[in-house]
């Protein structure tokens, strides 16, 4: 394309402006800046357009931002701004961009991403009149910071985001809140979520194991709160809440906090509750949706009669559910049972999909599986656990008794014993089976046995040599091969799966990823696609190859390199 | 079978699902209600309208484009898929006159199959570089191009 010898245009001069400016938008906006050095006519085209400068995302940009960068852009939109983020500034900048921000008033702002360290969060919104997605992402929150207030949302709002990266550090010096004496509500909310997001959930662990569980009673009134707020948004449809609180248990027992009660939200359609302590969620006949993990209690489901009186839905009525999850649902003394009257409770026919990873005792499950699941007909079920007391027991049940079943999700270790219920079901030709799989050494061998895809899951070490030895004894068939989560990948142990047996390997989210300055690495990369997603870092890139690509990426966790 | 003819008075073939990637030739063929008539397309050269259908008909089958909320993240992303970057690989000449083409025909994932391409020849590279890769003379003079740079300093000190 850019051999000396074929003609070039300029792309400014051949095509219309609007096309010329179509490809500008394509482009980071710190380029686009830089572009305006390259002729007369481009600065003109980029200095009059403003589209260019309407939707600012700081984020595509390469790092690190200054203040004069963002300010510039702002004040470019002239007032057409449509749509900015900004993230990821040094703290100064940051004040500063927020003040030019905040001096004038933005009819057109639509989207609004604040990622920031809580320099100054606006209490009053009401310079962006139509704005209608706000995301408040607080990252590393100074200790002095003492709350945050959010005051009178515009009308136009529909989606609220509010984000705390290590709550549990914060949980007691900031507040998110809208004043109680509020009297109109923000009928076009939709989507609120609230909390600490956490796609990869990594730190289920910790909250399992803390040994410091104490009472919080600001935590209780948050929760009245909390309810409050829900009666503010009457048209709410999806509500998530992530790692508001996991736990408060003090020395008289489990302190119970408030119910949440949706049965008002009619048309809340899906409601994500994680790591939160909520005792009871109150539901409504609407609600399709319901993601449960890592909770003391499982919740009650009640739904409104004719007569506007609510009733535990235990037994015929209840929520008419798409998706449930109940998962590591830990209540170690109500939830063995709480989860199978639960799950009696809810209404199967609609049901696509439940997963009950690690729920509880899984013993009391397997006891009453045959009771369970004989009324739950469900297409595609997610089981994992950490331990391995009979669940295979219950996966043979699942299987057998649930006729719609087409994907099957088993996890963790697996063992020859854990093999056989499968090994006789020719029924599972037509479902799907997965094994995700934190194996131990042993249970390499018998993950290849099985002629599905195989993962291995947060590891330290991937025993290559284990793995290549036994597909070459078991003349194993799997096909595919994805290794996860784990640590120190060296590429070129990993070749003979490629070429001797033609498997294909999936590496995602690796923290490093050796390439130990050794371009043959590199090259085994490229030459045999390995797909390798979301690293943090590539240790010791040779400095000539790919580099652009790297660095760009390089920053973001979800980097995707081919 | 769809009768299409280019600028330059050739003549093509087409299927009628091939061509409807083009929303202008998907109207003119709704409005004229007969399939059979011949489709003048008076701003397409053959050769350019050739490598269009080239790339309608390996396109035929994809799936309606995702609602607009989506655009501006698809937008933001320059990824550009496999075949699409090895059909892209022609002089700039023919890289316009299909981004020009796509816009005429209304055919908008060539279009920004187009734009994504012509934007991964721009980014990462200096005024400098953007000059040689599209003949452009640098038409400031030094003093204008300091005072420039002094505006712009926070985007190049990185």
């Amino acid at each position: 394309m850019e051999t000396s010898n074929s003609i070039r245009f300029d792309p400014n001069r051949y095509l219309p402006v609007e096309l010329f400016i179509c490809i500008l938008q394509c482009c980071p906006f710190d380029q686009i800046v830089r572009c305006q050095l390259v002729s007369k006519s481009w600065r003109a085209t980029i200095i009059d357009s403003s589209e260019l400068w309407s939707s600012l995302d700081f984020r595509q940009a390469n790092w690190p931002l200054s203040a004069a960068i963002v300010k510039e852009g702002i004040q470019r939109s002239r007032g057409a701004l449509s749509q900015l983020e900004l993230c990821e500034l040094e703290d100064e900048d940051e004040a500063h961009c927020e003040e030019v921000l905040y001096s004038r008033s933005w009819p057109n702002l639509t989207t609004l991403r604040l990622e920031s360290r809580l320099q100054k969060i606006p209490d009053d919104i009401s310079f962006a009149e139509s704005l209608a997605n706000l995301t408040i992402h607080i990252k590393d929150a100074p200790a002095f910071v003492s709350s945050v207030l959010l005051v009178r949302p515009p009308q136009s709002l529909r989606a609220l985001s509010f984000h705390i990266d290590w709550f549990e550090l914060f949980r007691d010096t900031i507040h998110f809140e809208i004043p109680i004496n509020i009297t109109a509500t923000v009928p076009n909310l939709e989507f609120l979520h609230i909390g600490s997001d956490d796609p990869q959930e990594k730190y289920l662990y910790r909250y399992l194991t803390s040994p410091l569980l104490t009472v919080n009673k600001w935590i209780l009134m948050w929760m009245a709160g909390l309810q409050r707020l829900l009666y503010i948004f009457p048209g709410l449809r999806a509500f998530s809440m992530i790692r508001i609180d996991a736990f408060a248990i003090g020395a008289g027992g489990f302190q119970h906090s408030a119910e949440l009660d949706f049965t008002p939200l009619q048309y809340l359609k899906e409601v994500v509750i994680k790591y939160s302590m909520v005792p009871q969620i109150l539901l409504n006949n609407n609600c399709e949706k319901l993601i449960f993990v890592c909770a003391t209690e499982v919740p009650r489901f009640v739904t409104a009669t004719d007569e506007g009186l609510l009733l535990d839905s235990r037994g015929e009525n209840g929520p008419f559910l798409k998706e449930l999850t109940l998962s590591d649902v830990a209540y170690p003394f109500l939830g063995n049972f709480a989860l199978i009257r639960i799950l009696r409770s809810v209404n199967s026919q609609h049901l696509t999909k439940l997963d009950l990873s690690s729920a509880c005792y899984h013993r009391r499950l397997i006891d009453y599986s045959s009771s369970v699941f004989s009324d739950i007909d469900v297409p595609m079920v997610h089981y994992q656990s950490h331990d391995n007391v009979n669940r295979y027991t219950l996966a043979h049940n699942i299987v057998f008794l649930c006729p719609r079943l087409r994907q099957l999700t088993l996890g963790n270790t697996i063992t020859d014993e854990s093999l056989m219920p499968f090994a006789t079901l020719n029924y599972l030709e037509i479902a799907e089976v997965g094994y995700s799989s934190d194996v131990t050494r042993f249970g390499i061998f018998n993950l290849l046995r099985i002629p599905y895809d195989a993962e291995l899951v947060q590891r330290k070490y991937i025993p290559t040599e284990d793995i290549i030895a036994s597909v070459t004894t078991l003349d194993s068939p799997i096909k595919r091969l994805t290794i996860r989560d784990c640590r120190n990948i060296y590429p070129q142990s990993l070749e003979p799966l490629v070429t001797r047996f033609g498997i294909e390997v999936n590496v995602i989210s690796t923290t490093t990823f050796t390439i130990n300055g050794d371009t043959n690495n590199l090259d085994l990369l490229t030459h045999y696609r390995w797909h390798v997603h979301g690293y943090d870092r590539i240790r010791d890139l040779p400095e000539q190859r790919n580099r652009p690509e790297v660095v760009r990426h390089g920053w973001r966790s979800d980097a995707h390199w081919i | 079978m769809v009768k299409l003819t280019s600028s330059d008075g050739e003549s093509f073939d087409v299927e009628k699902d091939v061509a409807e990637r083009s929303i202008l030739i998907k109207n003119m063929i709704e409005d004229v209600g007969d399939d059979s008539t011949e489709i003048p397309i008076p701003n397409v050269t053959a050769n350019v309208l050739k490598k269009v259908l080239e790339w309608c008909e390996h396109h035929k089958g994809d799936p309606a484009p995702a609602n607009e909320d989506d655009t501006d993240a698809r937008k933001k992303s320059t990824d550009i898929d496999e075949w699409d970057q090895k059909f892209m690989q022609v002089d700039q000449e023919m890289l316009f006159e299909i981004i020009l083409a796509a816009n005429y025909l209304d055919i908008k994932a060539l279009l920004e199959v187009g734009c994504k391409t012509v934007a991964n020849m721009i980014k990462g590279k200096t005024p400098e570089e953007i000059r040689r890769t599209f003949n452009i003379q640098n038409d400031f003079t030094p003093e204008e191009e300091a005072q420039i740079r002094r505006e712009n300093e926070w985007a190049e000190d990185r």
